[in-house]
């Protein structure tokens, strides 16, 4: 990382000595685009209904990908299996009936796309399985000089056939806003203008988040005398970070790799935690496993892999790490605004219009003066949802 | 006066002779000729014609009582170059050299007419002299030799005489002198004596000599005689000679591809920011090209730009160009000369594949102190020529300093006002002449480029170099030289950002070779050159440690390379026949990769990787890691079909096993190098050409037609996604494939006139093919695929037109395809992230390059005895404004892909800079 800022601000500041100006936006997207097949398929060793994702590649001005549609998808195994997929969402291939990749077996995958071109994979089997030992939560200071927590992975390959480690992981974390209250704003009428004070209907207090690792986390033993993964960290959380406002919990899956799938992810990783690609960094194409039946020279991007999965989860609280900081501050500024309990058409514009949420009732001479604040400051279902996971332990 | 006469002499043809009676007497004691004229005249009614100056000093002493007046003259003219003829009236016309014939030669207006008028028959074979002046376009000084003797029938006349350095006044030796336009010529010995045969009349003699600069005089002879001159080494000449570039060499050298920079050719190219860069002339050569402006290294026929061997007075220069190659890093006003060999390279070279760049620093002027400065808009040049003990040693110190800075304080941009950049070089250089068979010289040079940009960042770069040459002469027909030498280039990068991640990056190479030269000469056409030469290499690839006691980056250094590259040389040149001669020579050479190190050793047959290391092997200290040997041949002949016409076939070999780590097109300044080991083999060459030349009307064109194939192996690149900097395994990233390249290269000059210059065309490809039979060691197909550097068309013209004297104009243009580029070609989403995909390497182009570039001259005045020699250079860089597209490059800003272009000087630049010389 630092060596990629070292030769952005090294080239950089080159041209930008001799010539103010000189660097200019150009447009390109457009003219060059390849339109190409992205495979991701990935057969774990777990017994489920196992996917296949179809997309092609898109312009770079535009938003996101297309799905491959109506493609046939099979996955064949050298024991004459065949198992088919169906499309269910858009690009998304799901296996007829649930099989787990099994050992010592070579596995294929076959793809015929809806304008009748075929692709196929090399023949690829299943790595070592080894589970995760350990995942455990450590207070730290990472290399960048920030105080946080990091999680970290213990594994161990007893037969000394797992080298290559890659890693997912999946974060809950509960959203707790600052002004919960019980009681609500009912508008019973609006005209004639009625309002009443109700109970919350729904949960808003605690909601939770989802959020999916978005980078490519690898790791190999080839360099180490023994199989072992030991304090690997996959993630880090800074103590500032608002996932750690409150609880958190965080889902570690691990899958070893054959080391072509190793080089591949390896590959993808440099290009896509690339802060600018002016950099020394090799462009080119990058060469996955699957080949067009019918043209050697079409490029198709992706992987189908085979690969054992093991997952752990671990739970933290914030207090249990930084007893004496401080909560990170809400993602929101809250204000707060009255009105008076004699003007209901201003009450009703504040909860309908202007969306705000009740968060105390203070009794007045005559009438009750209402506090409100933003939605998002009082309802934990701006920012996540309400519905508890099954997993989640308190 | 002169005029006069001539007309007085053409007319002369039709009076006939007849003997005067009359007599005459005179005395006279040590009196000028003048005053004996004076005396004739005073004492008869003969009446002279002559030119004041011609008379001379001489003082003559006689008592002539009733002789004729013939008998006078013929004893005051004796041993002088006066001539005299007597007019019927009594007149005496005195001439300079010529005689006057009263009779025309034979044919002189056609056979016919001749016969008819011959009066009289004296010899049969007359030989006259003679000399019609012409309005040559070129000025050469003029001397005309011995006295004409009427009764001469000799074809040639003997002129001889010493060459002597006009600064050192030492002999000039090995001077080639030549007649323009025939085939006689001759060479000076060591004592600058040279004597030649030449035909009565005009003859233009042209000389050519290492370190001296080409001239050209034009040579009236009458009789034997005597002709000493001075030639120059320096910068800047007067009227008396005019330059030229190597007279017919282009046809009649042996070797192909090789060519000689003027670095008195630079001067009147165009300048970028005023500064003067014999790099840039060599690039508007055919087969050389840039990757584009502000990049710096060279691209010689189709190969990679650390293939290109630069010598600094017999010295490994690493990085020859300041500024992201916008200026050359060595002074101006230091260099003798230049030469490139592309084609044959002379086997006493090695180690790089595709070229040599052979620059020789000036030696120090032993008589007078002397300089050279220079203030130019970004940089200030001195040089100054320091004489330590006359006619023996001498000191050359040159230096160079940018001041850049201020540039980048005037610039709008908030983010730039803060920034630094300064770059200095400076060199000495000491020649001692001990006796005349042994002198020694010492070269130094360093150069330095800082950079600043923000202020948390601060990028240095060196080079260092110290070079000694004994030159020893043994007898006539042997001599040799020893050279040693050290030299190191590094880099740091130092990283103070105020926290604690500071950290300070470097990298050196260091080589230190010895090398012994030796020359037999046989004969004149057979002589030998021989020899041996060892380096020892060594790298330290990459650290990084933290800057200061905060930082806590962690410190981590890649283990130390070291290597030993020795060969044995030896190469010939043969004459056959006058027309056919053959230059061949072999080099072998020996590399031994040494420890200590640690060498990854992995799995035969499968992709180098971390899944198919099989152990790490430790090497003690100078325990040979691996050797690697090269047997090189270099052969090259060359057949003249007509004196002026020639054609020339080369084969050339080269090893290299030096590798610059660099997947930019460009040479960026942090780009490492990487020795030869166990896993990276060394690159290698084959190179075959084949050319036409010719030069018309008496060498004012000269025109040649070069062909080039060239196949070479080993080639390193990388896999895709490869990142190189501070890599302990980068073997583990490196491919090492097939490279093509191939080309037709085209160049007229105009060597001499008003207007002189060149046009230059190249058609050339070059191609790279990495294949292997595993996917990700594979890149487009494993098919050949452009380089980086393939450019097929190369178009430049380099111009000069002299209006007068002080005045001149020159121009420079450059046209380029635009070279290939591996674009991002869209995006994907896998595995829940987004990434951009990039085409199959090289598969676009960036736009086409052009630039027009206008430069004027302004010299000084040429008075003689003037202090200094000035001239003003004033010159626009990009007259047309061209936004020639430097690099493509992609940046993700805000998860949006943003696709930028570069380019250095998007506007015409101009600037102006003013030379002095005392």
């Amino acid at each position: 990382m630092m060596v990629k800022k070292i030769y952005r601000l090294l080239l950089l500041s080159g041209l930008a000595l001799v010539c103010n100006n000189c660097v200019e936006e150009f447009d390109f997207g457009t003219q060059n685009f390849e339109d190409i097949l992205v495979v991701d398929a990935r057969i774990t060793d777990e017994l489920k209904f196992q996917k296949v994702a179809l997309s092609r590649t898109f312009r770079l001005e535009n938003e996101g990908p297309a799905p491959e549609i109506g493609a046939s998808v099979s996955v064949t195994d050298d024991r004459q299996n065949v198992f088919q997929f169906s499309e269910t969402t858009e690009g998304q291939y799901i296996s007829n009936e649930a099989f787990a990749a099994e050992s010592g077996v070579n596995y294929q995958l076959q793809i015929t796309t809806l304008n009748g071109k075929s692709y196929a994979s090399r023949a690829v089997t299943l790595p070592q399985p080894t589970p995760i030992d350990e995942l455990y939560v450590e207070r730290i200071i990472n290399d960048d000089g920030e105080e946080g927590v990091g999680f970290f992975v213990d594994s161990f390959d007893p037969t000394g056939n797992a080298f290559f480690y890659r890693y997912e992981y999946e974060e809950t974390y509960q959203i707790i806003p600052p002004f919960w209250f019980d009681l609500d704003i009912k508008v019973i009428s609006r005209d004639p203008p009625e309002i009443d004070v109700v109970s919350r209907e729904r949960e808003e207090r605690i909601c939770y988040k989802n959020e999916f690792s978005n980078r490519i986390i690898i790791n190999e033993t080839t360099s180490l005398s023994e199989n072992r993964v030991e304090r690997f960290m996959v993630q880090f959380l800074a103590s500032s970070d608002l996932k750690l406002r409150d609880r958190y919990s965080i889902l570690v899956k691990q899958f070893v790799q054959t080391p072509e799938a190793h080089e591949f992810f390896d590959t993808l990783s440099n290009f896509s935690d690339l802060e600018s690609l002016f950099s020394q960094l090799q462009p080119g194409f990058i060469v996955g496993n699957i080949l067009s039946v019918e043209n050697p020279n079409e490029n198709v991007l992706g992987f189908f892999e085979l690969t054992p999965i093991s997952e752990k989860r671990v739970f933290v609280n914030r207090r249990d790490f930084f007893p004496e900081s401080t909560k990170p501050d809400y993602p929101a500024n809250c204000s707060f605004f009255e009105e008076s309990e004699d003007e209901p058409l201003k009450v009703i514009d504040a909860v309908e219009n202007r969306g705000l949420k009740l968060i105390s009732v203070g009794a007045g001479f005559i009438y009750d003066q209402y506090t409100f604040t933003f939605k998002i400051c009082s309802d934990c279902n701006v920012l996540g949802s309400n519905v508890r996971p099954d997993f989640w332990v308190d | 006066m002169r005029k006069l006469l001539y007309t007085l002499i053409f007319l002369l043809y039709q009076v006939t002779f007849s003997q005067n009676q009359t007599t005459i007497s005179v005395n006279f004691t040590d009196a000028s000729i003048g005053e004996v004229i004076q005396e004739i005249e005073a004492n008869s009614n003969y009446h002279f014609y002559f030119v004041e100056e011609w008379l001379g000093d001489k003082r003559v002493t006689g008592n002539y009582n009733n002789v004729p007046v013939q008998e006078v003259l013929n004893a005051i003219f004796k041993d002088t170059v006066l001539n005299y003829y007597l007019l019927d009236n009594n007149e005496i016309v005195l001439i300079r050299n010529n005689v006057i014939y009263d009779e025309l030669p034979e044919n002189f207006f056609g056979r016919e007419k001749v016969v008819e008028n011959t009066v009289t028959k004296r010899k049969k074979n007359i030989n006259p002299s003679f000399y019609v002046e012409q309005k040559s376009s070129t000025r050469t000084e003029t001397f005309r030799i011995g006295k004409e003797d009427i009764n001469s029938t000799r074809e040639r006349y003997s002129l001889s005489g010493y060459v002597t350095n006009f600064r050192t006044g030492r002999p000039i030796g090995n001077l080639a002198i030549v007649v323009s336009g025939t085939s006689i010529g001759t060479q000076t010995d060591k004592n600058g004596f040279y004597q030649i045969d030449l035909p009565p009349g005009q003859s233009i003699l042209e000389t050519s000599s290492v370190g001296i600069q080409d001239s050209r005089k034009r040579v009236i002879i009458y009789n034997d005689g005597e002709l000493d001159f001075e030639l120059d080494e320096s910068l800047e000449q007067l009227d008396e000679v005019i330059l030229e570039g190597k007279v017919s060499k282009n046809v009649t050298e042996t070797i192909t591809g090789a060519e000689k920079i003027d670095v008195e050719e630079s001067k009147n190219i165009p300048l970028v920011l005023g500064e003067r860069d014999v790099f840039k002339v060599a690039t508007a050569l055919p087969g050389i090209s840039t990757a584009g402006e502000g990049s710096a290294g060279f691209n010689v026929r189709g190969g990679k730009s650390d293939q290109n061997l630069i010598l600094v007075d017999d010295a490994v220069i690493y990085s020859p160009q300041h500024f992201f190659g916008i200026f050359s890093a060595l002074n101006p006003f230091s260099i003798e000369d230049v030469t490139v060999y592309k084609g044959s390279i002379p086997a006493e070279y090695g180690g790089r594949l595709s070229s040599v760049f052979d620059i020789k620093l000036k030696d120090g002027d032993t008589k007078k102190f002397g300089g050279e400065a220079s203030i130019g808009p970004v940089t200030g040049n001195v040089v100054l020529d320091i004489p330590v003990i006359k006619d023996k040693s001498a000191l050359q110190i040159g230096g160079r300093g940018a001041y850049a800075n201020y540039i980048l304080r005037s610039l709008d941009d908030e983010s730039l006002k803060d920034s630094e950049a300064s770059f200095y070089d400076a060199n000495v250089k000491y020649t001692h002449r001990f006796n005349d068979n042994n002198k020694l010289s010492a070269t130094g040079y360093i150069s330095r480029d800082d950079f600043s940009i923000t202020s948390d960042s601060l990028y240095i770069y060196n080079n260092r170099l110290l070079s000694l040459k004994w030159d020893h002469t043994f007898n006539d027909n042997n001599k040799g030289s020893l050279v040693l030498y050290n030299s190191e280039y590094k880099f740091n990068i130092e990283f103070d950002g105020g926290a604690n991640n500071n950290f300070d990056l470097g990298f050196s190479v260091q080589e230190t070779e010895a090398k012994l030269k030796m020359n037999h000469a046989f004969n004149d056409k057979y002589s030998l050159d021989y020899g041996v030469s060892s380096k020892l290499y060594s790298i330290e690839p990459g650290r990084i440690d933290p800057f200061d006691e905060q930082s806590i980056v962690t410190p981590l250094a890649i283990p130390e390379e070291r290597a030993l590259e020795s060969a044995a040389f030896i190469s010939g040149k043969l004459d056959f026949t006058e027309k056919f001669s053959v230059d061949a020579g072999f080099r072998f050479s020996v590399f031994n990769a040494l420890g200590e190190g640690v060498q990854r050793i992995y799995e035969d047959g499968r992709p180098r990787s971390e899944a198919t290391l099989l152990e790490t092997q430790e090497f003690d200290k100078n325990e040979v890691i691996e050797t690697y040997t090269g047997p090189e041949a270099r052969l090259s002949l060359r057949y003249l079909l007509r004196p002026d016409l020639s054609i020339k076939a080369s084969f050339n070999n080269t090893f290299q096993y030096i590798h610059r780590l660099s997947n930019n097109t460009t040479v960026s300044p942090i780009d490492t190098w990487k020795l030869s080991d166990l896993n990276i083999e060394p690159q290698q060459a084959n190179q075959y050409s084949l050319g036409l030349y010719k030069n018309f009307e008496d060498d004012l064109y000269e025109l040649s037609i070069e062909g080039f194939y060239k196949e070479s192996e080993n080639i390193l690149d990388f896999k895709t996604g490869a990142q190189i900097l501070l890599n302990e395994t980068i073997e583990a990233e490196v491919l090492q494939g097939e490279g093509e390249a191939y080309g037709v290269e085209f160049l007229l000059k105009k060597t001499k006139g008003k207007l002189n210059g060149w046009l230059g065309y190249t058609y050339s490809r070059s191609f790279i093919k990495l294949d292997s039979p595993f996917p990700e060691e594979r890149v487009n197909n494993g098919d050949f695929f452009p380089s980086n550097f393939d450019k097929p068309h190369d178009f430049s013209m380099v111009a000069n037109y002299k209006f007068t004297k002080r005045f001149s104009l020159s121009a420079n243009f450059v046209y380029q395809t635009g070279r290939p580029v591996t674009f991002p070609v869209g995006n994907f989403f896998f595995n829940g992230s987004e990434t951009v995909v990039f085409s199959d390497r090289n598969r676009f182009r960036i736009p086409d390059f052009y630039r027009l570039d206008l430069g004027f001259n302004i010299e000084g005045n040429h008075k003689k005895k003037k202090l200094a020699h000035s001239f003003w250079t004033i010159s626009i860089y990009n007259v047309l404004g061209r936004n020639n597209p430097f690099s493509v490059f992609f940046v993700t800003e805000d998860g949006e892909v943003k696709s930028l272009q570069s380019s250095i000087f998007s506007i015409p630049v101009p600037s102006i800079t003013y030379n002095f010389k005392f």
